[in-house]
This record gives C-alpha cells, sequence and structure tokens, in this order.
C-alpha cells in the first residue's frame, strides 16, 4: 500500500485508534447469580482487552488468587492491550443455562467438570446447525474426585478404610434398607443424606447419575430405557427421601456439614478438596474428623476444564487473550497453588504431596476406577426422572405486608418475585402463605399446590400495605403448627420475607432462637429469611439469627433483585 | 459546506498534533511513534510447518536452536512458522485447501507416512497431479517411534504375570467380561478400561485400529477389505471398543490424561515409544505406582514425514529454506536430541543405544522400554483403511 501523505494518514489511524481505546470495550453481561460471596466484580479498566470467565464456584479461592496476580501483569493482547480478566464463579449447569439461552455471553467456560460438555454441545448444535459450542479436548485445569465425605465413626461403621463403601451402600441407608442401629449405633438417629440441586450444580448431576447406576447394578452402558424402568424411579425416589435440603452450591452445603455436625448430614456427596479443606482449622471447627470415601463401583472427576467458546460474540483477539490466561493458570506456579487448596494439579509433573494426604481424611492413591460418563440424552432421561421422584417440600412462605411495604413499590415488586417462586414447585409440594402485619393471617394453609395454584396467586395479587410488624410471634407460631408434620417425610421450609423491625411481637429473639435451635437435625424445619428493601430499618441482624438458628440462609434483597433471592431459596427444595 | 469540511480537517489535524505531541512528550525513551523501516527491507523467508503434536517439545526446541544460528536464503534470513495440528485434518485441509485461520502450509510433518499417503490421494482426486515434493526434496523421516501399550504396573501384573502371550486377543476377553477386573480377583479396579485417541481425527488411534484387525486375523500383512467387512470381525472389534471410556484427539492429551486421572480412567492405554519415555517419572510421583511399556507382537513404526509441498502457493525460495531446515533436523546434534525425548533417530547411523545411563533406552528398561521390536505389520491400503474407519465411524462413532 502506499499513501500520497504516509504521516497524515499514519495520525488518522491513531486518532482512530484513540478513539476506540476511549470507548471502554466490554462486552458479555455477566449478570451474576447470587453466591455465597456476591462481592461486587470491578469493571475492566479503560484501554483494556476484556475477557468474561464463567467458572464453576468449586474453585474460587483458588480463582481469585490467581485473577488477581494475571491482571496486575497486564499482559498484552495480540493488538497490544493489556488484558484483563473479569472471572465469575457459578453453578456449572446454571451457566450453561445462561450461555445456552443467550443470557451470559462468557468467552471462556471452565465448568467444574467436562461431563457437561456433550450436553452444551448436543444441545448447542441443535439450534445452531451443528456447531461444535466447545472442544472436547478442553484441557483441565485442577481436579478434584467427587467423594462421599462423611464422618469419620461413621464411615467406621460401615467398614471403612477396609471394606469399600459404595453409592450402592449409600442408597441402602438413604432409603432405609439398613438403619444406624443395623450397625449397632441406634444413637445416631435416621442417616442423612445430601446433594446439592442437579439443575445448578455438577455435584448434584453427579450424584443423580451414580444413584441411577447404583439402582441398575450398573457400571456402565446406561441406557435411557434403564432410567425409565419403573423400579429405577422406585429406587431414586427411595434415595432422594433420606436427603435433607438440596441447594446451589457444593461449598455451602460442605459448609453446612462441617459447621452442624453429624446430626445435620451423616454423608454428602463433595469434592476431595472440599474435604482436605475442613481440616483447616482457619475455616472450619468440625466436632468429628471427615472423611472421603471413594465409592467402590467408581465415580467421576471434577476435571473443570478451560473452553474458550466456539461462539459468534468471540473474536480472534479475545480467543488468542484468553488462550494466554490458560497457559498462565496451567503454569507451574499458579498448578502449585492449587495444590494448597486441596486441588490436584493439572501439570501431571506436580506430585501429589501435602496436603492431600491421609491425615486429611484423603487418599492421594484414589479413585480406582470410574463410572463411565453416560451420553447426552441418558443424562437427560435421568435428570426428568430426578424431577419426577425427588424429595418434596412443604413451604410456608411468611409474608411481610405493613405499611413501609408501600415504599419503593416493595410489596408489588415481591408479589412478582414469589408468582416465580411458586412457578418453580410441582404439583405436589405443600405451600401455605402466612401474611402478616400488626396481625398474623393464614391466607392459604400448608397443602399440595397443584388444585389451587391459580386462586393462590389471585389472592397474593390482591394483598396491599397496612399496619405493623408482628415478625417474631408470626414465625414462632408458623414453626409450631409445621413441627406438628413428622420429620423426614417431606423437606420443611418456611420462607420469611420482613422490612422492617419487630413491632408488635409479645416474644423475644431469644425465645424464637431457642425454639429453632431446639431441633438441630438435618430434617429440621429450615426458616429462610429474607431481609427487604433498602434503608430500611429491617433488622438483618434477627433475620439472620432466625435463619443460621435453622441451618437456613439468609439473605438481603431490593425490590431490584427480590426475583433472584427467592429463585435461590428454591434450589434447595 | 466547504467550511464545515475544513473546520472538521482542522480540528482533526489538532487532535493528530495533541496527539503526536503527547506520544513525543510521555513516550518511553527509545519508543518509535512509527516504526517505519528504512532502507532496502530483508523481508524474512518464512516456513511455516504444519506438525503432528506429539513432536511438539523437540520441534519447538530444534526451532530455537535453527534461529539461533541466523540461517539465511540467500540474503534474506528464514523463519520457521510452527502450527500443530492433528494427522489427518491437516492432510484433508491441505487436500481441500481450507486454511481456516492459519497460515498455508510449506511443509506438512504429519505422524505417519499413512497421512501422505491420504493427502496425495485427496489432492488428485480433487486438484489433479501432486503437491508432494519429489527428488531431492522428497518426504524424508525425521524421527521414529513404535506404538506400544503402557498401563498401569498392579494391573498389568494381574493380567500379565509371565508378560502378554495372546496380547489382543487376552485384552479382548478381559474387557468384554462384565465382572470386569472382578474375575481377575479385583472388583475394586471397576470393569477393565482401554484407551486410545479417535482414529478418525488422530494417527496413533487409526494404527491401534489397524492393530488389532491384523492381530484378529492372526496375520501382518495382506489386510483386505473383505477382512473388513466380515461381520464377525466387526462385532469383535466393536466390543473392544466398548472398553473405551472416551476418545480424545490428541495422543500427547491422552498420554497426559493417564497421568492426570491416573489407573481410575485408563488401564491400558496404546500411545507412542516417545510419550511413554516422557512421562514415566510423573506417573510414579503421581500415583506412587509405575507404569509399564508393552510392545504389541506385532506393531507400527510412525516416521513422522517431512513432506514439502511444491503447491501453488510456496515460492521456490521458500521450499528452498525448508530444506535447510530438514537438513538442520537431521544433522546428528538434533537427532540426539529427539532421542532424548524418547525418539528413535532417523538416521541409522546414530545408534539407539548409547553408554550415556541417561539415554531412555537404558535409563528405563526396566519400565520395559525396549529397543527391540519383534515385527512390524504392513500398512494396508488406503481404501482398507478407509473401510476400517469407516466401520468405526457408524458403530462406535466417537
Amino acid at each position: 500500500m502506499r499513501y500520497k501523505n504516509r504521516v497524515s494518514t499514519i495520525m488518522f489511524v491513531l486518532f482512530i485508534g484513540a478513539l476506540v481505546m476511549a470507548c471502554n470495550v466490554n462486552f458479555g453481561d455477566t449478570d451474576t447469580a447470587i453466591n455465597d460471596s456476591s462481592d461486587d466484580v470491578p469493571n475492566a479498566p479503560t484501554g483494556s482487552l476484556e475477557i468474561t470467565v464463567l467458572y464453576g464456584s468449586e474453585k474460587e479461592q483458588w480463582m481469585e488468587a490467581v485473577v488477581a496476580e494475571f491482571n496486575a501483569q497486564e499482559n498484552p493482547s495480540t493488538n497490544g492491550s493489556p488484558i484483563y480478566v473479569t472471572a465469575t464463579p457459578i453453578g456449572s449447569n446454571e451457566s450453561l443455562e445462561q450461555i445456552l439461552n443467550g443470557e451470559a455471553q462468557p468467552t471462556v467456560w471452565s465448568p467444574a467438570s467436562s461431563i457437561l460438555i456433550p450436553v452444551a454441545n448436543d444441545r448447542w448444535a441443535q439450534a445452531n446447525e451443528g456447531e461444535t459450542l466447545v472442544s472436547p479436548d478442553s484441557p483441565p485445569l485442577v481436579l478434584s474426585p467427587v467423594v462421599i465425605a462423611m464422618w469419620e465413626p461413621m464411615a467406621a461403621a460401615l467398614g471403612w478404610p477396609d471394606t469399600p463403601i459404595g453409592w450402592s451402600d449409600i442408597a441402602g441407608l438413604a432409603r432405609g434398607d439398613s438403619t444406624w442401629a443395623d450397625y449397632g449405633y441406634p444413637e445416631w438417629g435416621t442417616f442423612k443424606f445430601g446433594h446439592t440441586h442437579p439443575d445448578y450444580s455438577n455435584s448434584g448431576i453427579v450424584s443423580i447419575i451414580a444413584t441411577t447406576y447404583a439402582a441398575t447394578g450398573k457400571t456402565r452402558d446406561l441406557t435411557v430405557t434403564d432410567v425409565q424402568q419403573p423400579e429405577t424411579a422406585q429406587f431414586i425416589a427411595d434415595v432422594e427421601s433420606g436427603v435433607i435440603h438440596y441447594g446451589r452450591s457444593t461449598g455451602f452445603f460442605a459448609n453446612q456439614m462441617f459447621d452442624r455436625g453429624p446430626s445435620y448430614l451423616s454423608a454428602a456427596i463433595l469434592y476431595e478438596n472440599l474435604v482436605v479443606q475442613s481440616y483447616d482449622t482457619s475455616l472450619y471447627n468440625t466436632s468429628l474428623p471427615v472423611v472421603a470415601v471413594y465409592p467402590k463401583e467408581g465415580t467421576f472427576w471434577s476435571d473443570h476444564p478451560y473452553a474458550v467458546l466456539n461462539a459468534p460474540w468471540v473474536d480472534d483477539e479475545q480467543r488468542a487473550a484468553a488462550e494466554t490466561f490458560r497457559d498462565y493458570l496451567l503454569a507451574t506456579e499458579q498448578q502449585q497453588r492449587a495444590l494448597e487448596f486441596g486441588f490436584r494439579p493439572a501439570d501431571p509433573d506436580i506430585p501429589i504431596g501435602a496436603p492431600i494426604e491421609t491425615a486429611n481424611g484423603v487418599d492421594p492413591q484414589q479413585p480406582q476406577t470410574l463410572l463411565s460418563v453416560p451420553d447426552a440424552d441418558v443424562i437427560g432421561a435421568i435428570r426428568e426422572s430426578w424431577g419426577e421422584n425427588k424429595k418434596r417440600v412443604d413451604v410456608m412462605v411468611v409474608l411481610d405486608v405493613s405499611g413501609s411495604m408501600a415504599d419503593e413499590n416493595r410489596l408489588e415488586n415481591a408479589k412478582v418475585a414469589l408468582n416465580s417462586f411458586i412457578g418453580q414447585l410441582a404439583e405436589e409440594d405443600g405451600l401455605g402463605v402466612t401474611i402478616f402485619n400488626s396481625t398474623a393471617t393464614e391466607l392459604s394453609p400448608m397443602s399440595p399446590i397443584g388444585p389451587k395454584r391459580e386462586e393462590l396467586l389471585n389472592r397474593i395479587g390482591g394483598l396491599f400495605p397496612q399496619g405493623g410488624t408482628r415478625l417474631i410471634d408470626t414465625v414462632s407460631e408458623v414453626y409450631t403448627q409445621l413441627n406438628t408434620e413428622p420429620p423426614g417425610e417431606r423437606i420443611r421450609a418456611i420462607v420469611v420475607l420482613s422490612d422492617g423491625d419487630d413491632t408488635d411481637s409479645s416474644g423475644s429473639t431469644d425465645m424464637l432462637v431457642n425454639q429453632l435451635q431446639s431441633n438441630t437435625e438435618g430434617d429440621s424445619i429450615k426458616v429462610f429469611t429474607i431481609a427487604y428493601g433498602t434503608g430500611t430499618d429491617v433488622d438483618v441482624e434477627l433475620l439472620d439469627s432466625i435463619s443460621t438458628a435453622s441451618g437456613a440462609k439468609s439473605y438481603e434483597s431490593s425490590p431490584t433483585d427480590i426475583e433472584e433471592v427467592y429463585r435461590d431459596i428454591a434450589t434447595f427444595f | 459546506m466547504q467550511n464545515i469540511a475544513r473546520l472538521i480537517g482542522i480540528g482533526y489535524l489538532a487532535l493528530c498534533l495533541i496527539a503526536l505531541a503527547g506520544t513525543a512528550l510521555f513516550g518511553s525513551v527509545g519508543y518509535a511513534p512509527f516504526p517505519l523501516s528504512l532502507g532496502p527491507a530483508q523481508q524474512p523467508v518464512v516456513v511455516t510447518v504444519w506438525y503432528g503434536t506429539e513432536k511438539e517439545a523437540w520441534l519447538e526446541e530444534a526451532v530455537q536452536q535453527f534461529q539461533a544460528t541466523s540461517p539465511r536464503e540467500g540474503a534474506r534470513p528464514i523463519e520457521i512458522e510452527l502450527i500443530g495440528i492433528g494427522s489427518r485434518e491437516m492432510a484433508l485441509r491441505t487436500a481441500q485447501q481450507e486454511w481456516g485461520n492459519d497460515t498455508q502450509p510449506t511443509v506438512l510433518s504429519p505422524a505417519s507416512s499413512l497421512w501422505v499417503e491420504v493427502l496425495k490421494t485427496e489432492w488428485e482426486a480433487r486438484n489433479g497431479g501432486t503437491i508432494v515434493a519429489e527428488g531431492a526434496n522428497a518426504p524424508q523421516p525425521l524421527v521414529l517411534t513404535p506404538l506400544v501399550m503402557v498401563a498401569w504396573e498392579e494391573r498389568a501384573a494381574v493380567l500379565w504375570d509371565n508378560g502378554p502371550e495372546n496380547f489382543w486377543q487376552e485384552l479382548h476377553t478381559v474387557i468384554t467380561d462384565p465382572s470386569g477386573w472382578g474375575a481377575q480377583g479385583h472388583p475394586e479396579w471397576g470393569f477393565v478400561k482401554l484407551g486410545h485417541t479417535s482414529p478418525l481425527t488422530s494417527n496413533s488411534g487409526a494404527q491401534a485400529l489397524i492393530l488389532m484387525s491384523y492381530s484378529y486375523y492372526n496375520k501382518i500383512n495382506n489386510l483386505s477389505s473383505a477382512d473388513i467387512l466380515d461381520p464377525e470381525f466387526q462385532t469383535w472389534l466393536v466390543d473392544i471398543e466398548r472398553g473405551v471410556l472416551e476418545f480424545g484427539d490428541s495422543t500427547g492429551t491422552f498420554m497426559t490424561n493417564m497421568v492426570q486421572f491416573g489407573p481410575s480412567k485408563y488401564d491400558f492405554v496404546v500411545v507412542y515409544e516417545n510419550l511413554a519415555v516422557e512421562n514415566i517419572e510423573a506417573a510414579q510421583g503421581r500415583w506412587g505406582q509405575d507404569i509399564r511399556v508393552y510392545y504389541p507382537p506385532a506393531t507400527l513404526f510412525s516416521d513422522h514425514p517431512y513432506t514439502i509441498l511444491e503447491a501453488p502457493w510456496t515460492t521456490a525460495e521458500q521450499q528452498a529454506a525448508a530444506a535447510q531446515f530438514r537438513d538442520f533436523l537431521l544433522s546428528s546434534d538434533m537427532q540426539e536430541l529427539a532421542l532424548q525425548s524418547g525418539f528413535r533417530p532417523a538416521d541409522p547411523a546414530i545408534p539407539v543405544v548409547t553408554d550415556d545411563p541417561e539415554n531412555p533406552f537404558n535409563k528405563y528398561q526396566d519400565f520395559g522400554i525396549q529397543v527391540d521390536i519383534a515385527q512390524q505389520v504392513e500398512t494396508p491400503p488406503g481404501d482398507v483403511i478407509n473401510t476400517l474407519l469407516e466401520l468405526w465411524r457408524r458403530e462406535i462413532g466417537g
């Protein structure tokens, strides 16, 4: 190319370049879902090339540590801009759904497990003329096997470490074929089992696949026909009956187990790295040691593949930047750090050593075998079957309709959110609604939602704000009432939303907390609380102590994100 | 209108001047805002090599050393660009002239000559003639490596306490046994898991299928399409292939997986000897047990042919520069370097075994590494390979 006026042309290019740089090149609105640590993600600096990474929240601690260092290095992109990584932790199934429905457009997807890759490609291909979204050869970043985390005395009662324990043994306990009494420990009560929600979390999907294998006695070649057998469905229903509740995040589950002890959960499906972390006294003060049981029939690896998306919104410069970031994550230093967090490094040259050792409840020479990853259609059938056979919930929604709920359009937004919350419950799930201001009114008693869905939504729609706030007494009454239901058959939960300080109760906070703490078993009633509204006089501490005492989760929310909060609560059921 | 245009022009010029002044004032010392070359350009002759990633470490090191010699073709410096691509993919994409984001190749170096044959056939069918150089620049093997079986020691010891006698048949028996390792007294190891790459995308996977086919007929040459079409053979092959958990695309990644995931994922994998050598120590550190290398009773060598293309998109200068790089790769220093990473030198004058204790063929003898290869099978003709791959695609899919 020849230019008559070269300097002027170069100046023009510079000028345009400056203009482009002035615009913050941002894309991919990674609408962060509610996380246990929903720290605000800093914006990419002006002039940087931003790449966005949606990653399985299991590796959050490691990623947070290494991403900050990478960004500080200002590695140049192919066009010379410093690369800036915005990495967001999110449940693996959830991020998959967001990518497929266009809600999220990340540069890189790093789910907890490559099990999801065929599912992602299958569904992407259907909508995109057979295109492949993710390379099946996406390299693992860190590894951790899926394990059954158990309290050591309980594992020992089952014969650990000499007798191999498997999914079938856990299934047997969960469905009540055998009880702790059969193992000589009637004082341990019922077997309480937990895994996360398979629609959101990788360990949840892995749990239901493994349960299905256990139902069929197979370890490979699982077919849709196997899944659809009535005996398989019954087996799944029985195992699920032992589940105390579900949940979105494996990390939250681990916290609950380690903090609340063996009366809360006997066993949960977790990752090996979380078992290692339970020995970190700066994080937990467990009453008993936890051990990892590597199921005898085989397990799955959580291998955290790093996939640069073959999607139209990823350009060449971003792709190259994403590869630079990948190489950084796979470099020795970052891999060595992963080991510190209890992960097995992907770098094969790094030997497995402390903290992955028997002193921390894990065995570096396990697992010895795997279950075969079923085809995408089989996984689909398993998810469907689980939806039909999962444990049902009885949930009482307790809604504040005091006068202040008129501010910020709070009540109206809460109604919309409640509407979609109810939409997520199945016909057989039980739902009751109690409203309160200066008094409490049972809008609808606890009963299956199926026949009353429409009518109930209409009644909720007609609510209006007035009066004071009688919070403590209302929760206490609802709790007492729900407590008359037998424990264990259904997940029992109360979801309380309030925007104000208690003005009308006769009972005290301590009284209520004592009432809730009188039952710390895993199948106790869980009280989820939402402190609602911005700049209100809501008693956050009170609501927090209520949910903590019951073994549930508390939220702070405003009318703009209340829908997301209700959605998160629904993942526990 | 003219005034407005002039104003815009002046404004733009002013902004440019501000930008220039800014650069001059705040730019780092020695920073050239407009890097224009002075004098006649010494444009490098770029040789683009598409290569099978199995030899990545060796090639990258060799390129560095080559560039350090400041090689020239005539007055122009030579620059080597390496692009790692699967063997079958490079043959097909070159024949179809599908470049994607990659620079057009001057040289192809697939893992095996098999793919040069495929390139020739495909090119002729599509475009007529050939692009594979002949005469002095005809394809030449760079390094050699046989296909081997790598196994976890503990498991191999159970199956083959006296070494494999009837290699593939024995594997077939244990893989298809529904009680898996349970039949060998080790139910905790689950079913027997074999690993090899996808024969549709990877050379080692295709070689593994060929070896299994020969073994079924208990012969080492004259594999025919009729053999492949025999329904009993097909059932036998499909059964053994069902023991494979997943088929990767890259043999290197596959071997890495074996170390990463340990005996949980693969009991046995079919890979190149050099990859086995590279990973012996990592496996030890990782799983506290050794891997062992077994040689099938008859195997195939990968010869990594260096294939210079006389194609419409390559110049005589590039071809000459490519020949220089080839000669460098075949020099005794580079062949020694290849030996260190577990390849066998293509140059028969360079011995595989030396007195050097670090020589992998000494160092890893106890792991089963051996110099002598019993026998090789004959590479089947292209149409037989295609029939076999088509059968696999239809029945297994990958």
